[in-house]
């Protein structure tokens, strides 16, 4: 399968699974993105990306055990997979290369 | 409890929808937790609008998704069609232009739109309903392929009871089907701990169930086939409601003992929330099939279901079932060979046959068609008024290159406009009926509504709501459209030198005329009836209703004889020993004032038509009504104990007494409005009657009800609202099958349903409670359908209303444009502005003076021929000058309707007419 590399809303949605323990699913990676960037984020397009992601194959998904606190609903949790550690660490990189020798013109940015 | 509160209904079922099926649960399940936690934090309405929102971002998302998807998916096709064609000339101005307009007449939008709405409302709900009666999935994996085996009775068109022995030999041999069980539903006494007694639909189930439903328990285990075994240890698996409810969600409730009714059985598992499989249940036992013959599933609380396996169709499994046959024993011959099987989507195994549903909703579709054909046609001639005043404008369009099409499309569009917003207010509005109905049916219905009942518009609904919305748009945009262009095309802008205008001719004034003639017959009808259905809840039933507490009594089946534990009686048989007994130890409670059994709850009674006795050839009543065909009545049997827990006096004669039921000659009592309505005025007593026939239910009164009964006393009426007769009777032995319970409750006393429950309980653990509601409640129940009536017909009156008005004003209107010529002549020539206006109001008047006079007409043939008596037992009440009243206020409205024209028809320029014509 051919991947044409990671937009920026799958690369932030990526690092928060991987930023968070435990049982990782919709609702924490929505609220761990939240509180890294500072700023609110939609749902639906963390969900849409989730499933796109899976489609990739660059995060799989499988459904937990029955949660009583959610009537008895399990929650679809979600992990990385090794090709979507290649490709987060490969635009890495990318963006690494682009950023080299832009310290002295961008120091105040930073 | 914000505890399991999933978000609001209609944005989840949206949403459900709009979901792919993969990600449906999962995801309504995390919205759902964030839900619960704004739930928390911001309040209900806050956190509903966030749901609304999110729910609205997350369907537009996943649908764009999903194009996206196909669209990709798609394998691109050359384009050999070369540049597409719009198959209509509309174009994104039209419908801006058509906002505009629609703004801009906004009574016009407002009268046409409300007569739409209210027409597609009426057949969307019809339709709705039985959409949602006839669902064949029901909400499950795979839901689609849930099945139901049936014996059925092709000659009665009715369900069959199902035998053991036919079940277990379909078990075994069908191979179109896995997963095959039963269950019936069985009502128990639910005893726990210190909680007062409660009655609980238990499903007695075979394991199989849980393995089709493919739900997993939330703790513990499902019921299995070793629980089925002879001398298997009683079980129980509960739902997540009682879990919560009677256990406070602890986990240890596995190995918990529970009694129902008389056995005590051990709790193995909980289900989780919303699961409720086979109907409605919340508990779950083993069905021992060694215990029973047969199952109970005639009357809809029993079923033998399956799944269909892998590849099968419901049309293979009947044709397997079919050749399997049924067993069918001496004991239930089959006449004619009239039993045969039949296999169908699981939901329908609990409607009776509606034959071939697609016809039935065929016919549906069509009924609420015609539904539409008045208010369109009222619109149509609308458009059509309005399209010949813009005669001139389309002329100049036309000179510039527009097509006919185009300015057609147009007007096509403004209407198109007008019936989609009344299709989305119409669907809201039926979204809103239905969920009233469906809570109304809840309550009515034993164990509440089948789980897979969901009355949010189905996409059907919507589809026809849109077909509704085209047909009127064609109807009442398009045909008038090309009507009003049609001499346009032929003669171009001379058509607009013409002499002869567009006319509105003889058929405006026939419905013109008919609709006023129709407001004014119906409406005081109408106003009847809501009145009488109002005037119950306004004068209240006279007596403190809410300090009587009801409830309908049921025995178990099975339970001890009146002597000997061991030996089982049957229930009809103990009731005798029970009633008694009950009465007593509930009348030496304190805080309760009396109790009493009766067949019926007061104004609850059975129907039945009478004929008094001839007294020396005379009939001592009053003519019965012709449209009812005789007296109707209420018929309750109540006991000695009656009166005095309901505190009522004879009026005059006596009471019945505990000895009066007792064989022999029966006394009866009735009520002041017998006496008004019945007898005429003249005194009752000594006089006899006898019942011909029940007003509704199957068969004629039993013998013993044939006879003649001598009335003994009259009573005042009770409720003081009812506007019919009613005759009490005792209760004597064998009398009181289904009996009601009364309780008068004294003021201030709290807690009394749940000590009358541990009274019930402590005089038999099988005797069961239902329905548990104060008298006051009841009532307002009981009003319901009256009420859902009345608004129905009162929403159709007022449509009718308004468009009468809305005719008269389009006429106005026209009249005023077709005159200007004339009026800025006359005006020029010195007439004044009183005799212009009695010139353009002449018409108007005439049509309005028919209309009225018709209408009188035929509101008096209804008066005569509606007697009071019939009217009352119809739910209405006599309002006396509401027909002068009618008319006189359909007549203003006219007059005021045709106002706002005439005025625009005063302000004519005598030199601007002129000039504009010539």
């Amino acid at each position: 399968m051919s991947h044409q590399g990671l937009g920026d809303f799958e690369q932030m949605v990526l690092l928060a699974i991987l930023q968070l323990d435990g049982e990782v699913y919709g609702v924490p990676v929505v609220d761990e993105i939240e509180r890294r960037t500072g700023r609110s984020v939609s749902r639906s397009a963390v969900y849409v990306a989730l499933r796109r992601l899976e489609d990739k194959g660059l995060v799989s998904s499988w459904m937990s055990d029955p949660v009583p606190e959610r009537g008895g609903k399990p929650r679809r949790c979600v992990k990385v997979e090794l090709e979507g550690l290649r490709l987060l660490r490969e635009s890495r990189r990318t963006m690494e290369q682009m950023w080299q020798g832009l310290d002295p013109a961008l120091g105040d940015a930073r | 409890m914000s505890g399991s509160r999933p978000g609001p209904r209609l944005a989840r079922a949206l949403l459900t929808r709009a979901l792919p099926a993969d990600r449906r649960d999962d995801v309504t399940a995390d919205l759902d937790e964030v839900y619960r936690r704004r739930l928390e934090t911001d309040g209900t309405v806050r956190a509903d609008l966030w749901y609304w929102r999110e729910a609205t971002v997350f369907i537009a998302r996943f649908t764009l998704e999903r194009l996206r998807d196909r669209r990709s998916a798609r394998p691109r096709l050359a384009r050999r069609d070369g540049p597409r064609r719009r198959a209509l000339p509309i174009s994104l101005l039209d419908v801006k232009l058509g906002l505009r307009r629609l703004t801009a007449q906004w009574g016009l939008t407002l009268v046409g739109g409300m007569a739409l709405t209210t027409a597609m409302t009426m057949g969307a709900v019809v339709f709705g309903l039985f959409d949602a009666i006839m669902a064949t999935s029901i909400p499950l994996d795979e839901g689609d392929r849930v099945v139901a085996l049936q014996p059925w009775d092709g000659r009665a068109n009715a369900r069959r009871q199902i035998f053991a022995a036919d079940y277990l030999r379909w078990h075994d041999r069908l191979t179109s089907v896995e997963d095959a069980g039963a269950f019936h539903t069985v009502a128990r006494n639910l005893i726990t701990g210190d909680a007062p007694p409660e009655p609980v639909a238990v499903a007695e189930i075979t394991a199989s169930g849980f393995t089709l439903a493919r739900v997993p328990p939330l703790l513990g285990r499902p019921l299995t086939s070793q629980d089925e075994e002879p001398g298997a240890e009683p079980v129980v698996v509960i739902g997540y409601d009682p879990w919560r409810d009677r256990f406070a969600l602890d986990s240890a409730v596995l190995g918990r003992q529970v009694r129902l009714g008389r056995t005590v059985h051990t709790v193995v598992g909980v289900m989780p929330e919303g699961f409720a499989f086979p109907m409605n249940h919340d508990f779950w036992t083993p069905l021992r099939l060694h215990e029973t013959t047969t199952l109970r599933t005639v009357d809809g609380q029993g079923a033998v279901f399956a799944r269909l396996a892998p590849g099968a169709s419901v049309e293979q499994a009947g044709a397997e079932l079919a050749a399997l046959g049924l067993t069918e024993p001496e004991t239930q011959p089959s006449p004619g060979g009239a039993a045969r099987t039949r296999v169908v989507p699981y939901p329908l195994a609990f409607v009776d046959d509606f034959g071939e549903s697609p016809i039935v909703l065929g016919i549906f579709v069509i009924l609420a068609s015609l539904l539409l054909v008045p208010p369109c046609a009222n619109l149509a001639i609308l458009v059509y008024a309005r399209s010949a005043s813009r005669l001139a404008e389309f002329a100049a369009r036309h000179a510039l290159g527009a097509s006919r099409g185009r300015i057609v499309s147009q007007l096509f569009v403004e209407t198109f406009l007008l019936a989609a917003a009344s299709g989305v207010v119409a669907l809201i509005l039926v979204r809103l009926a239905l969920g009233q109905l469906a809570a109304f049916l809840d309550r009515q219905i034993a164990g509440g509504l089948p789980f897979w009942f969901d009355v949010t518009p189905s996409l059907a609904t919507v589809l026809l709501v849109t077909v509704l919305a085209v047909v009127a748009a064609t109807i009442a945009g398009l045909l008038p459209g090309l009507q009003a262009t049609g001499r346009l095309m032929k003669e171009g802008l001379a058509a607009l030198g013409s002499r002869t205008a567009p006319r509105l001719g003889r058929t405006w004034t026939v419905l013109v005329v008919a609709q006023v003639g129709f407001a004014v017959a119906a409406t005081p009808t109408a106003l009847e009836m809501a009145w009488g259905t109002l005037r119950p809840s306004t004068l209240g039933p006279g007596f403190p209703a809410e300090d009587y507490l009801t409830a309908r009594l049921e025995l178990d089946a099975e339970g001890p004889g009146p002597g000997d534990p061991a030996a089982p009686a049957p229930a009809a048989e103990r009731l005798e020993v029970v009633l008694p007994e009950l009465v007593r130890r509930l009348e030496a409670e304190p805080g309760i004032a009396g109790a009493t059994v009766a067949s019926a709850l007061p104004g609850t009674g059975r129907w039945a038509f009478l004929e008094m006795e001839p007294v020396n050839g005379v009939d001592p009543a009053r003519p019965p009504s012709p449209l009812q065909g005789g007296h109707l009545i209420q018929l309750l049997r109540v006991g000695g104990d009656f009166w005095r827990t309901f505190e009522l006096q004879a009026l005059s004669g006596r009471l019945l007494n505990s000895a009066d039921g007792l064989g022999g000659q029966e006394p009866i009592v009735v009520n002041e409005s017998f006496v008004r309505l019945v007898m005429g005025g003249g005194s009752p007593l000594g006089h006899r009657l006898r019942y011909t026939r029940y007003s509704s239910g199957t068969g004629s009164p039993p013998d013993e009800e044939l006879r003649w009964f001598e009335v003994v006393g009259v009573v005042s009426d009770l409720p003081a609202s009812v506007a019919y007769g009613i005759a009490y009777h005792p209760a004597g032995p064998g009398h009181l099958q289904a009996p009601r319970l009364a309780v008068h409750v004294e003021p201030g006393v709290t807690g009394a349903a749940g000590r009358i429950r541990e009274i019930a309980a402590g005089v038999d653990p099988t005797l069961r409670l239902e329905q548990v509601r104060t008298l006051d409640d009841l009532y307002r129940e009981q009003a319901f359908g009256n009420k859902a009536g009345a608004s129905a017909l009162l929403a159709a009156t007022l449509s009718v209303l308004l468009l009468s008005a809305a005719g008269m004003y389009a006429l106005m209107s026209f009249t005023v444009q077709q005159r200007r010529r004339e009026i800025g002549i006359r005006a020029a020539l010195g007439a004044g502005p009183g005799r212009l206006l009695a010139g353009v109001f002449r018409r108007a008047a005439r049509q309005l003076l028919m209309g009225a006079g018709v209408g009188g007409a035929l509101a008096f043939a209804i008066d005569a021929y509606v007697p009071e008596e019939a009217l009352q037992t119809l739910g209405g009440w006599d309002v006396p000058g509401v027909l002068p009243a009618t008319a006189g206020f359909m007549i203003v409205v006219g007059l005021l309707a045709a106002l706002g024209p005439a005025r625009r028809g005063l302000r004519i320029d005598p030199t601007e007419a002129m000039r504009g014509d010539g």
